[in-house]
């Protein structure tokens, strides 16, 4: 078992067409991930990496079962492409394409209301239940199978407390990098609650850093809940000068609020083992998961 | 982005809220014009700076960057105190914002006040109305008295709560056919939200002048992902000198700031610049920058960051960390790290940490052409090695992690 995705899930991509998408379509089908569609209005009734093309995507949806998109759409038309698939009904969709704006993503925020749709993303590296299933951007060839969930914001750090876990032997049951948007899709709280009902997750991890409040709404739930699993969290950017905006439009801190030292004490508070470094999550987990005799 | 009184001004006057007359300054003569053509007995002078706070801010002189005068020889004065000279408040650096330009408005007397902003609230993913009873620097304060400060969600087809404002406006005293101005003031700003895609217009305080309502301070800050749909709001960004700068300086399209110590330091992706700096520091250095590519670089780009970070005159050593993914392969970063070494000789120690994507190939490469390049195995190792070539050490401080948890450490990766 895994979340939200695992060797049945049915892919599809829209903007299949583009330089980045097939670069990732292609990694994917070697993977192992079931992709069997791609969408690109206009193209629909081609053939691209071996994958039949449709104009909408109820149409590639009714055609090949597919139940989870991925998107690679130009930020200009990214929004609509979400609506269209939410509107579609499909149960996942993950959307990779950065600088989407603010009011745009207003608008999936009121269409993903009330349907059936979770979305990952925007600005995602995407989602991966290694030997099953690989939506997005995550190198492939750094997982392993186990029984630790990932959760994370920044790409680049998730790759990092991948690998280490990897190298401390432990394997991963799904990682999700919910993506780096001040306005977003699932967050740290909703991913907790599913690695939280999974059978074959037996812990999770938090990768969080500064800005936003994804880590303090992480530790509220966690403090309304018996999760019944070891929770660890590293986050970075406690020497970063304040006021600095450091790429992510959300790492701003305001007022001495989503400071590293709050988030790290607020999930203290509500029973998280912090790491003392970004260099010590494998061995800390390690030693948590595994206690030396 | 945020844009200046004037420019905001402007804006709202373009929707049809009343402004009172103000004109723009860049010289004390330009200054004392401006108010002798404004009607009026008095008149404020205003630094034209992009942060808020500006009143209860201090410029050298130990007055503040808002100011009245009595005349427009006075207005001079001032404005030969004020222009050149940094305005610092609680939104600026220590060093604060220099002020160029000086915006000279009409005095007006007001019957009363309130604040009005609509913004986006993040976690919801909605546009919310506030509405102050107190404007001015008490509005949205956490000083502010409770209950006086209204929080009101925008109606699902964005237009503002008519009703739910009218029973607060009710309330506070003043009479029908001003409620019915202020809610007008109110329905002019949110369609200027949406059709400019903001995510702040603020008005505070709005004064109710002679039976009408005046915008006397107003700020604004607009979307940059949307600026690509939004011309006229770009054109703002450039009038009256360069782009906004952010204390990180964008360049050659990467994120770079300089700091106080002497482990340089360049990484792929915001998170993992965040963790390297950490790592360093965990390690008893000191980070001689930040420094973020994005994962689209090509070599030129990690090129001229490398070539960048080399420059620092204090740094002592160079750590080097990268996970491939994305579209960011390994071999990019060390073809770049093998072009600087064709062109010229790098004394600098550096620690290079490849992973992920083509890490093994690059890795390759540089070992067979570049011996003196330390390859470290992960980012712990990379991060201990740096920082002992920079020799340096970090003051012992609260931060440091436990002693037992240090032990450890030490034991797993040697530092």
């Amino acid at each position: 078992m895994s979340i939200l995705v695992n060797r049945d899930t049915k892919v599809l991509c829209q903007g299949i067409t583009g330089h980045q998408a097939s670069f990732y379509v292609e990694r994917a089908i070697s993977f192992g991930t079931r992709m069997v569609a791609g969408v690109r209005p206009g193209k629909g009734g081609i053939e691209h990496l071996g994958l039949p093309v449709f104009d909408t995507v109820s149409e590639a949806m009714s055609e090949t079962g597919a139940n989870a998109s991925v998107i690679f759409v130009p930020k200009e038309s990214a929004a609509r492409a979400m609506i269209e698939v939410i509107e579609a009904e499909i149960d996942l969709v993950v959307c990779i394409t950065e600088h989407i704006p603010l009011l745009d993503m207003l608008e999936v925020m009121s269409a993903l209301q009330g349907s059936r749709t979770r979305l990952i993303g925007p600005n995602a590296p995407g989602i991966i239940t290694p030997g099953e299933c690989r939506i997005g951007i995550m190198p492939g060839e750094i997982f392993r199978r186990g029984r630790i969930g990932i959760i994370s914001r920044s790409s680049t750090l998730t790759y990092e407390a991948i690998d280490q876990t990897t190298r401390a032997g432990l394997g991963q049951s799904t990682c999700i990098g919910v993506g780096g948007d001040p306005v977003r899709g699932l967050g740290f709280a909703d991913c907790l609650e599913l690695f939280r009902r999974d059978q074959d997750t037996d812990a999770v991890v938090l990768i969080g850093e500064i800005g936003g409040s994804e880590e303090e709404q992480a530790a509220e739930y966690l403090e309304g809940t018996d999760f019944g699993k070891p929770v660890i969290a590293c986050i970075v950017g406690e020497n970063v000068p304040d006021n600095t905006y450091m790429g992510h439009a959300s790492a701003i801190i305001r007022n001495g609020y989503g400071t590293a030292q709050d988030k790290k004490q607020a999930l203290a508070r509500a029973g998280v083992h912090v790491v003392a470094s970004p260099i010590s999550i494998g061995l800390e987990i390690g030693e948590l998961l595994n206690p030396p005799e | 982005m945020n844009i200046r009184e004037h420019q905001a001004k402007r804006l709202l006057k373009a929707c049809g809220i009343a402004i009172p007359e103000g004109k723009l300054a860049r010289t004390p003569d330009e200054a004392r014009e401006n108010a002798a053509r404004l009607k009026g007995e008095s008149w404020m002078v205003k630094a034209q700076v992009r942060a808020g706070g500006r009143e209860a801010g201090r410029m050298p002189d130990g007055q503040g960057g808002i100011r009245r005068a009595h005349s427009p020889d006075e207005v001079r004065e001032l404005a030969v105190a004020m222009l050149g000279k940094p305005l610092v408040t609680d939104h600026t650096t220590a060093s604060g914002k220099v002020v160029s330009s000086l915006y000279i408005e009409q005095y007006r007397e007001i019957e009363k006040e309130f604040g009005v902003s609509l913004t986006v609230d993040e976690r919801q993913g909605s546009v919310v109305l506030f509405f102050g009873e107190r404007g001015g620097a008490d509005y949205l304060s956490p000083t502010a008295e409770s209950g006086s400060t209204h929080r009101l969600e925008l109606l699902s087809d964005r237009s503002i709560p008519k009703e739910r404002l009218r029973s607060i406006l009710e309330k506070t005293g003043i009479d029908n056919s001003a409620a019915e101005g202020l809610i007008g003031v109110v329905e002019r700003m949110a369609g200027l939200f949406f059709e400019k895609d903001a995510v702040l217009v603020e008005i505070n305080p709005i004064g109710l002048a002679g039976g009408a309502w005046l915008a006397l301070d107003a700020k604004m800050t607009f979307d940059r992902n949307a600026l690509f749909r939004q011309e006229a709001i770009l054109m703002l960004d450039r009038e009256d000198g360069p782009p906004e700068a952010s204390r990180l300086a964008s360049m050659d399209g990467f994120n770079y700031l300089e700091l106080e110590g002497n482990v340089a330091n360049l990484s792929v992706g915001a998170g993992l610049a965040m963790a390297t700096m950490d790592a360093i520091k965990y390690c008893g250095g000191e980070p001689a920058n930040f420094l973020d590519l994005p994962p689209d670089s090509r070599v030129n780009r990690v090129l001229s960051a490398i070539e960048l970070v080399l420059s620092i005159s204090r740094a002592k050593s160079l750590l080097v960390n990268v996970f491939g993914g994305g579209i960011m392969r390994c071999d990019t970063v060390s073809d770049a790290l093998l072009l600087i070494h064709s062109s010229r000789r790098v004394n600098m120690p550096m620690a290079v940490r490849l992973a992920g994507t083509n890490a093994e190939l690059a890795n390759r490469r540089l070992r067979e052409s570049m011996p003196q390049l330390y390859l470290a195995n992960n980012l712990a190792d990379a991060a201990k090695y740096a920082v002992e070539a920079a020799g340096s050490t970090s003051r012992e401080d609260g931060r440091q992690s436990s002693p037992a948890l240090l032990a450890r450490l030490k034991s797993a990766f040697g530092i």
